[in-house]
């Protein structure tokens, strides 16, 4: 599997999701569907403004065949309290 | 699990249905004791006004009744939309909107709000208005905060 590194923005939840997306031609829709969720939630995640649970998370991963770190970037929130 | 998800739709339509017969009944009989109602003409703004707004509850309830019936309908004869409607509402953002913004809680309380309110409403005008005031302040409070958590996530 090709690696995106995730770029930091500010205080959200940065993902690899959009680009893993794209590589498989994947639609939103499409992702939302295999993961059980709706396609808003996947927009949100791709865009920083939600960040995925940890089954949901492990979903997609699974989805892309990765480690879930691989797809998200969690270091921020481990900064957290 | 798909399985179990439409027989709980299938649940569903029937108790709409059922809400939509009962909505009908209680619309027949609130249009005879209308009838009467305005015959008699001794009744003052207030009663009136408490005959209404209980006529398009009930209208409203109806309405609403049969617009599940129609979706439901339609949903359960494609399985797509079926998933789509599990993943809708067991989506983990839309359930932590919810939770966001009250519901159900805020929903419950505003049904038992009304309930209380009508019933009040045949002894004291002024706290039926207040509680009616209160419920659908709760629900604009509600929508209010889930337009703005739907947005903000």
């Amino acid at each position: 599997m090709q690696s995106i590194l995730c770029i930091k923005t500010g205080d959200k939840m940065n993902t690899k999701l959009k680009e893993l997306r794209k590589l498989h031609k994947l639609s939103q829709e499409e992702l939302a569907m295999a993961v059980g969720t709706t396609r808003q939630t996947i927009t949100s995640i791709e865009v920083g403004k939600y960040t995925a649970s940890l089954v949901l998370a492990y979903k997609i991963a699974h989805y892309f065949d990765l480690q879930i770190e691989e797809v998200f970037d969690f270091s921020d929130v481990e900064t957290e309290e | 699990m798909m399985e179990d998800y439409k027989k709980k739709l299938k649940a569903r339509r029937v108790r709409s249905c059922v809400l939509v017969l009962v909505a009908v009944c209680l619309v027949t009989a609130h249009i005879l004791y209308l009838l009467d109602f305005a015959r008699d003409d001794t009744g003052g703004f207030n009663d009136g006004f408490l005959i209404g707004f209980q006529f398009g509850l009930i209208i409203a309830i109806g309405v609403l009744a049969i617009i599940e019936v129609f979706k439901l309908s339609r949903t359960l004869k494609d399985e797509h939309k079926i998933k789509l409607m599990y993943n809708e509402e067991h989506d983990e953002r839309m359930a932590s909107i919810r939770a966001k913004c009250g519901h159900p809680l805020i929903q419950s309380l505003c049904m038992v709000i009304v309930i209380v309110a009508i019933v009040v409403g045949y002894f004291n005008f002024t706290i039926f208005y207040t509680l009616v005031v209160i419920a659908i302040f709760e629900l604009f409070v509600s929508l209010g905060l889930k337009l703005y958590y739907t947005k903000k996530m």
